[in-house]
């Protein structure tokens, strides 16, 4: 019987047991959900996830700091993101002395009793040939009558280029548009206001606070009509033209960006926090599986050696557990990181400071699994069977492959099991303490969180630490069953 | 034998201090951190000059300040190799001459003056993990202690599973994310916990000045802290209390004893307690020791002014001589509590021998 075979044995020996037990049977199951969405996500994954999560273009239209959109339920009052193709709206054309005109007219229904939390108009179009110049100007008629006129009033000369690429975020005619609409409060309203916080003015109900002595906005639920006009100066050009190339442009949109946010919410930055998650998975998995592997790996041969050849390697690899045991490692792994941080330069940073985390995790962490399998290997050593074997003049090496090292399989699975969540743990408390390294796991997800944002943003601080104990849960289950394995021949 | 364990165990603490002294230097760290101090305070004398009413001329003024610099390299010994000054500040920790900190941070978390001695910031922020940390986890042992033994008659009971189920649970959360819960619910949800922890200080410096009644204070403060570390670690603890006793109830001895139908108490008292004796101890002993320094992100998440957050004060701030000083004192209590188990198995295990 071949070396392999015999641990298929032992593993399907294992399993069967495992699966006998209750706590066995939910940490497969987890295990197999894990390791799914794991593949899944690592399929998925964009190539340089590192900097499409840091630095990704995506990210701007989002809402920032978004409770979720089920938040709703939980008394928040959210706001959903409201986006408009304008391509696909029919507009009505009109042509006076040279300029064709496309008037849009679109309603936006506020529900919620709050303010969206900004607005958009995004143009990325060609134009036909013989457009001298564009104008796009935007009024919005409020649901108590109000008129905002012109809060977008933007002009472009095509006189070298025939695109249109254009985003609008700032609403710097605001102040005028809302001091006209309103000429009644004209003397009280505070321009720095307005312009500092345009969506207060534009979906909010104004009114003049004799106590406060300024006015003040509140939500105003309603039907807003948001009246979209571009015009163009054109030479020899005909209307269905326009119409034609607007409805072929890239892109053409008004986007109301609202205060929830998917599955899972946004961060500071607006990033999708369900993709961040979703993407951990991989990562998490992996970073516990590697380091798991490594210092089981060295466990294991330390263990051997030690209790194979005995003596001075022994005595060395024994008195040096012993005094890694009494070494605090936390401030160790702290130190080392927060030094790397500071003083590492370089575009690999990241992966620098994790390797350097995971190498001291790894040489702090054998030691256990090294005393076990010193002590089995001592006593299975001992052995008549084994004795015979040297006798007719097997190697050490055959000895220690084909029967010392099968027998000690439930325990190297156990072990490595254990160790599994170590390194995500790690990574992760390490991140919350405030030590960056960068890379985008659930650790770096919190160590934004404990950054930028406040405890009481819970829909970013909660998930990721969830998901690392939902990890760290399915590998203690599956310990737990591996240990009832183990346990009768542990006990002699 | 026991003179032998104490040479490995005061090896342990040696390399200990060494090593993070290894780290501080090899990496560049304190090297970087030294580099700024000095860029900070020749920048700020360079200031202090050209805004004097006898500014000296361009010349002159580089002069000055290029002297100030290679004072200050030569006051913080810049001028010599990392080992220079890493090797002698080793040194002065080991003999416990610590000279005061340069780092304003560190002496903020013990709520005293920058440039206080080293030794009264630990001083200071000792007691204060032992309230918390310390405490908790004694809290913990007690109830693990009598739950244990509660449990383990009755293997397989529905309070059994339960207790490993929760166990299994409690192993797999890490504490600081608990304590995250625990603060975004009772702090901040419901309002009946504190926000800020540090205010504290005041409230135990004056219990330990004999206020009896600044108890209260403290209690206030210290109840979300302690009882997030009590639902978190009494699962694992309970376990691992339940599986040394276990171990023993199936020994042959001890169903000899049931048959002869000898009342559970006593039966738990002579037959199970004593062999447990010396694992219990030591994992109790080894556990209390490791609440010094093992709970740096715990005290980090509730800001509590303790040897945790001093640590990673030290730590960001570069503050070298301070982080040497801790690493000492962290090995040292668990190394000292390493020495007393050895001393322990000999009375508790009359197997072991001198």
């Amino acid at each position: 019987m071949s070396v392999l075979s015999k641990v298929y044995d032992s593993w399907s020996w294992i399993r069967k047991e495992i699966l006998s037990q209750v706590s066995g049977k939910v940490a497969f199951t987890l295990l197999i959900f894990l390791i799914a969405i794991s593949l899944y996500a690592a399929f998925l994954m964009p190539p340089d996830y590192t900097k499409y999560w840091e630095v990704g273009s995506k990210w701007v239209d989002n809402p920032k700091n978004a409770p979720p959109e089920w938040a709703s339920y939980l008394g928040y009052t959210c706001i959903p993101q409201t986006y408009y193709d304008i391509r696909a709206l029919k507009p009505t054309v009109s042509e006076v002395s040279g300029r064709i005109t496309l008037t849009y007219n679109i309603t936006y229904n506020l529900e919620a009793k709050d303010f969206p939390q900004g607005m958009r108009l995004k143009v990325y179009t060609a134009v036909p040939q013989g457009v001298r110049n564009a104008k796009i100007r935007v009024d919005v008629i409020k649901p108590d009558g109000a008129r905002l006129q012109a809060i977008i009033d933007s002009s472009i000369e095509l006189a070298n280029t025939s695109t249109i690429s254009l985003t609008i975020d700032k609403f710097e005619n605001i102040v005028s548009a809302v001091m006209s609409a309103y000429k009644d409060l004209m003397r009280v309203l505070s321009p720095e206001d307005i312009s500092i916080f345009p969506m207060k003015y534009i979906f909010g109900n104004l009114s003049y606070s004799e106590t406060l002595k300024r006015v003040e906005t509140t939500p105003l639920p309603g039907k807003y009509v948001f009246l979209i006009d571009v015009s163009f100066r054109v030479f020899d050009v005909q209307p269905q033209d326009i119409s034609r190339s607007i409805e072929k442009s890239k892109e053409f949109s008004l986007l109301i960006t609202g205060t929830c946010y998917g599955l899972m919410g946004t961060d500071y930055k607006g990033r999708d926090l369900a993709e961040g998650l979703f993407y951990g998975f991989p990562i998490a998995l992996t970073i516990g599986l590697l380091v798991a592997l490594a210092s089981t790996v060295i466990g294991v041969v330390a263990g051997l050696f030690s209790g194979y050849y005995g003596g001075f390697i022994d005595e060395l690899i024994q008195r040096s557990v012993d005094v890694m045991g009494s070494i605090p490692l936390l401030p160790i792994l702290i130190l080392v990181a927060q030094s790397i941080a500071k003083t590492y330069v370089g575009e690999d940073k990241p992966i620098i400071m994790l390797t350097a985390i995971f190498t001291v995790l790894i040489v702090f962490s054998w030691g256990g699994l090294a005393i076990i399998i010193r002590s089995m290997t001592l006593s299975i050593k001992s052995e008549l069977y084994v004795e015979a074997a040297k006798a007719v003049g097997a190697s050490n090496l055959r000895i220690i492959s084909k029967h010392i090292l099968p027998q000690l399989v439930p325990y190297i699975a156990a072990s490595l099991v254990y160790s599994t969540p170590n390194a995500i743990l790690t990574e992760a408390g390490l991140s919350v303490l405030g030590v960056r390294h960068g890379f985008p796991t659930w650790g770096n997800i919190l160590a934004d969180a404990r950054l930028n944002g406040t405890i009481s943003q819970w829909w970013w601080v909660l998930p990721p630490g969830f998901l690392i104990a939902l990890v760290s849960l399915t590998f203690v289950l599956l310990g737990l069953a591996l240990e009832k394995v183990v346990e009768p021949r542990l006990r002699r | 034998m026991l003179a032998r364990r104490a040479v490995f165990l005061a090896l342990a603490l040696l390399i200990a201090v060494f090593l993070t002294g290894l780290i501080l230097g090899a990496t560049g760290y304190i090297d970087t951190i030294i580099s700024s101090i000095i860029d900070e305070e020749v920048r700020a004398y360079r200031q202090a000059l050209s805004s004097s009413p006898q500014k000296p001329p361009p010349d002159e003024l580089n002069r000055l300040v290029e002297q100030r610099k290679q004072e200050l390299i030569a006051y913080w010994g810049m001028d010599k190799p990392w080992q220079a000054r890493i090797i002698p500040m080793i040194l002065n920790t080991l003999i416990l001459n610590l000279g005061k900190t340069p780092s304003p941070e560190v002496a903020n978390v013990a709520g005293l003056m920058p440039n206080s001695l080293i030794s009264d910031i630990i001083a200071a922020c000792l007691p204060r993990t032992i309230f918390m940390i310390t405490l908790a986890e004694a809290i913990v042992i007690l109830i693990a202690l009598v739950v244990g033994p509660f449990v383990v008659y009755r293997i397989g009971s529905l309070i059994d599973r339960f207790i490993v189920a929760y166990a299994a649970i409690m192993n797999a959360f890490p504490i600081w994310w608990i304590a995250l819960v625990m603060l975004l619910v009772f702090s901040y949800s419901f309002g009946v916990a504190p926000r800020q922890f540090r205010p504290v200080v005041t409230h135990i410096n004056a219990l330990l000045s004999g206020d009896i009644t600044a108890f209260a204070g403290v209690l206030n403060y210290v109840w979300l802290p302690i009882i997030t570390i009590i639902i978190v670690l009494s699962g694992p603890w309970i376990y691992s209390i339940r599986a040394m006793l276990i171990r023993i109830v199936k020994e042959d001895f001890v169903t000899a004893a049931m048959a002869r139908g000898l009342p559970e108490k006593q039966i738990l008292r002579r037959y199970i307690i004593r062999p447990a004796a010396s694992p219990i101890v030591t994992n109790v002993l080894l556990g209390l020791a490791g609440t010094i320094g093992g709970y740096i992100i715990t005290e980090s998440v509730f800001d509590w002014p303790g040897m945790g957050t001093l640590y990673y004060a030290a730590v960001t701030s570069g503050d070298a001589q301070t982080i040497l000083a801790l690493t000492y004192v962290f090995t040292l209590v668990y190394v000292i509590a390493r020495f007393i188990l050895e001393v322990l198995y000999v009375v508790l295990d009359p197997r072991v021998r001198l």
